[in-house]
């Protein structure tokens, strides 16, 4: 089970507002023809934030037994090639110099 | 004279040579250069042109080494206007034109022999002019050109950078850059398998290849296991311009520690680079926190709880860390619920002015803490009671005040709770609680609270409609029951419910002598009458109804009818037997309905007759329904089911039988312990049988009950079958059989330490669980 918030990148305390943003967001990037693995996990986490009382009740009492250094750092390496797009090939060149 | 001179000149030559050597050997090949000069102008042998470019190469390279290169360029000039001889400098030369940036004089010194190291240079040399910057090959240049215009276009955003390099041949040494350029462009739109289709063709030994391996490192961490010093730098650097620092590097660190279960280390480690994590995404932080915190909590570890406040920002929901000592205080059994209580009211109290909830969010959380403390205490309050003074004991009045005292606390956490958010879970709690103490009215009263808050929820409108009916209020009950058909027609249990409450509103009528209400209420419930509702429930109400009408004839049509339904067994005549008395038929046609029953229980045993018979025993007492003669009738009934203990039974038949003679506290207590027998001999592996059994002989006390080993190995026996198995209701069973394993073997270990269990089942007379 992965931590709903990380799923759709989210941040705890956000508003309904943002976690239905943030869902069809994640669901236009990941279409479930496409990708239905993913698409379940994002739809999952959606179940579990959208209704404010088991979204407030899982904050207060759940210490998030769901997330791990091992989830964080996969999430982390994601976003980190998610943003590649954005890696420029010139600075990638510059390091190669040392190679 | 010339002679003599000639001999003073050779030795001052080889005197120079010598010395040359000698600064050579001492590696200071600047003054073995000047030296060497001065030696080529006296005399250019061949042998002192090859210590020139000896020394000319050393020099060179040193002087590279130090970042000099037009100094290199200028050293490496005086011996490039004609061939190199010396071995060893012919091979190091191609080196070093290409530090220099020379690779345009590269032909003049090209290995005519060896064409596979020649295109290793040029390859070398274009990646080179590509990455440093540095002159291409002069016929290569055209081919440079193009990629690096295709570098621009990629750095610009261009859509199609990719479309001038369909003219370098695959042969080029500038293939293997087509195709790197062609992987980074899938790899940074996240199409891996293309961008990895791509760089597997590229030559393992050059830059493009060595820099995709980095490239894809960064996403597949486990391909740096294997990756030299010059890969693992080139992805920390990656890393730092993905992410402006090397975030990964410090959670794959902190990953590690983790992995060695020294949590206190990992966390330092983040501690450290607090600044840098939160300036890299500040949620990092937070899901650390909550990693730990999960771990302090789960592990009872306060020192590494203590250690995360100390160096941790607290999360936003808990500002002062209260919840989280909360939760850390519950998984002590030490401490009492009065102290997890304080520390719970503190944290309700930060919820008042927490900034990272709404109002209302604030509201509903403080609300769920109240219900918690409220559900805590009332476990606490079960176990007092439980391990309280009898009655009559000493201190029994200042105990029963103080649990007095302790309900009002939990119902006012309650109430409480109710007032700031009216959660359902909230509502249902509290009325599970009434349920408890058979306090109908309040569980009515919290219901009908319930539905003006959450008017939906159709699980209450059908647990109040029930609960108006057994207390008789069958006409309020029938407009709850028919709101939850209203909203839910296909519900097969909003459907049989709706049934159920219109025969009772059936049975008030006929009491209340309102029989033509009776008779089109009747005719409704028809229509809802369940599938597999008993075929002799509608006749027998029936014809009860018609008796009450005056038509005795038809009513006893539908008597014979409901026999027929029914196949004249017990089940029929109890029906008729309860429903005679409720609805006050003539004692003329409830002796009959007595007189029928005793004869049904003459033919074969039936398990299923004698199971539905159970049931409806079951039922009766559970909603409060009396039963004419109900002793005699148990007598007769029990006696039919002791013909059963020979009889074959299907294990479910029996398992269910055996649960309605377990929750049936007027069930016989014999033949009850006579059944557990038949089925613990039969079925040795059902675990709720064998749970059944071991309850039953864990309060006989330790002068009656099996040997706990014997206990002890059966239990053990049913939980090794139902991890070997898949089925899912068996595994519901794992944990209750798990705490009786746990109390039979403190059993075994009292003993063995020398405690009278009997003298101690006698002091608690509660038994041991």
């Amino acid at each position: 089970m992965t931590n709903p918030y990380a799923v759709l990148e989210l941040s705890p305390g956000c508003s309904e507002d943002q976690i239905r943003k943030a869902y069809l967001e994640q669901v236009r990037k990941y279409p479930p023809d496409r990708d239905p693995e993913r698409f379940a996990k994002i739809r999952d986490a959606y179940d579990q934030l959208r209704d404010p009382v088991t979204r407030i009740r899982s904050q207060v009492f759940s210490p998030s037994s769901v997330d791990s250094f091992d989830d964080l750092l996969h999430d982390m390496q994601q976003k980190g090639s998610g943003t590649s797009a954005k890696l420029s090939i010139v600075s990638v060149l510059k390091l190669a110099e040392s190679l | 004279m010339s002679r003599i001179r000639h001999v003073e000149r050779s030795k001052s030559v080889d005197v120079l040579f010598q010395q040359a050597q000698r600064w050579y050997q001492k590696q200071d090949y600047k003054q073995a250069l000047k030296d060497a000069r001065i030696l080529i102008r006296q005399d250019a042998s061949p042998e002192h042109r090859q210590f020139l470019e000896q020394v000319v190469v050393a020099r060179a390279t040193e002087l590279v080494r130090g970042n000099l290169k037009d100094q290199a360029q200028a050293v490496l000039e005086e011996i490039l206007s004609a061939p190199v001889t010396f071995p060893a400098a012919k091979e190091q030369l191609p080196d070093l034109l290409l530090a220099v940036g020379w690779l345009e004089r590269f032909p003049q010194f090209k290995p005519q022999n060896d064409p596979e190291s020649h295109a290793k240079f040029l390859a070398r040399g274009v990646d080179a002019a590509i990455v440093r910057g540095q002159p291409a090959p002069a016929d290569l240049l055209e081919s440079v050109e193009l990629v690096k215009q295709a570098i621009a276009r990629i750095e610009a955003g261009d859509e199609e950078p990719l479309a001038g390099l369909k003219e370098i041949p695959r042969s080029s040494p500038l293939a293997d850059w087509r195709l790197f350029l062609r992987g980074f462009v899938s790899h940074a739109k996240n199409e891996t398998e293309e961008a990895q289709s791509a760089w597997e063709r590229l030559d393992p030994q050059r830059v493009p290849a060595r820099m995709a391996r980095g490239l894809m490192a960064q996403r597949k961490p486990e391909l740096l296991k294997e990756a030299d010093y010059h890969t693992r730098s080139f992805v920390a650097g990656l890393e730092k311009l993905v992410q402006g620092t090397s975030t990964l590097h410090v959670l794959r660190m902190a990953q590690a520690a983790v992995a060695r279960n020294e949590w206190t280390e990992a966390l330092n480690l983040v501690s450290r680079q607090r600044l840098m994590l939160r300036a890299a995404d500040p949620e990092i932080l937070q899901r650390i926190t909550t990693i730990v915190l999960s771990k302090a909590i789960h592990a009872g570890d306060r020192d590494l709880l203590r250690d995360l406040t100390r160096c941790s920002d607290p999360l936003p929901i808990d500002p002062t860390w209260n919840r989280a000592w909360s939760l850390m205080y519950e998984q002590d059994e030490q401490l009492s619920y009065m102290e997890i209580e304080r520390s719970w009211l503190n944290y309700v109290r930060d919820l008042g002015t927490n900034s990272a909830l709404t109002d209302d969010e604030r509201k509903v959380a403080q609300a769920m803490v109240l219900e918690h403390l409220a559900e805590e205490g009332l476990d606490c309050y079960a176990y007092q009671e439980d391990e309280g003074p009898d009655e009559f004991e000493e201190f029994a009045d200042e105990f029963r005040e103080s649990q007095e005292q302790f309900r009002a606390k939990i119902i006012g956490y309650y109430q409480q709770s109710l007032k700031l958010a009216g959660l359902k879970s909230t509502y249902k709690l509290l009325s599970d609680l009434y349920r408890d103490e058979d306090n109908q009215p309040a569980v009515i009263r919290t219901l009908k609270e319930m539905l003006q808050k959450h008017p939906d929820d159709q699980e209450t409108l059908v647990w109040l409609s029930g609960q108006l009916s057994c207390a008789g209020q069958s006409e309020e009950a029938l407009v709850y029951a028919r709101d939850a058909f209203r909203r839910k027609p296909l519900d097969p249990l909003v459907k049989d419910n709706l049934w159920k409450t219109l025969r009772n509103r059936v049975r008030e009528c006929i009491r209340a002598q309102n029989l033509p209400l009776a008779r089109t209420i009747l005719q409704e419930a028809e229509q809802y009458q369940p599938a597999d509702a008993d075929p002799f429930a509608a006749p027998a109400l029936d014809g009860l109804l018609t008796l009450r009408e005056g038509r005795v004839a038809e009513a006893e049509t539908l008597f014979k009818q409901a026999e027929v339904a029914g196949g004249g067994t017990p089940p029929v005549w109890l029906m008729l037997i309860v429903d005679s008395a409720r609805l006050h038929a003539p004692p003329a046609t409830a002796k009959r309905f007595v007189v029928a029953w005793q004869k049904s229980f003459k033919p074969k045993f039936n398990p299923a007759v004698a199971l539905k018979t159970a049931q409806m025993f079951f039922n009766y007492r559970t909603n409060g329904i009396e039963i004419p003669a109900e002793t005699s009738r148990r007598v007769e009934f029990y006696d039919y089911l002791s013909r059963g203990l020979r009889a074959k039974f299907d294990e479910k038949d029996l398992q269910a039988l055996l649960e309605m003679l377990q929750n049936d506290d007027r069930a016989d207590q014999d033949l009850k312990q006579k059944f557990l027998n038949k089925a613990i001999k039969s079925h040795p592996e059902n675990p709720l049988i064998v749970l059944m059994y071991v309850n039953a002989e864990i309060a006989k006390g330790p002068r009656k009950m099996a040997k706990p080993q014997t206990l002890i190995r059966m239990v053990e026996k049913a939980g090794n079958k139902i991890h070997a198995g898949t089925n899912v209701e068996d595994k519901e069973h794992l944990p209750a059989l798990s705490a009786m394993l746990d109390t039979l073997e403190k059993l075994t270990m009292m003993s063995r330490f020398g405690f009278d269990l009997n003298e101690m089942y006698e002091r608690f007379s509660g038994g041991f669980r």
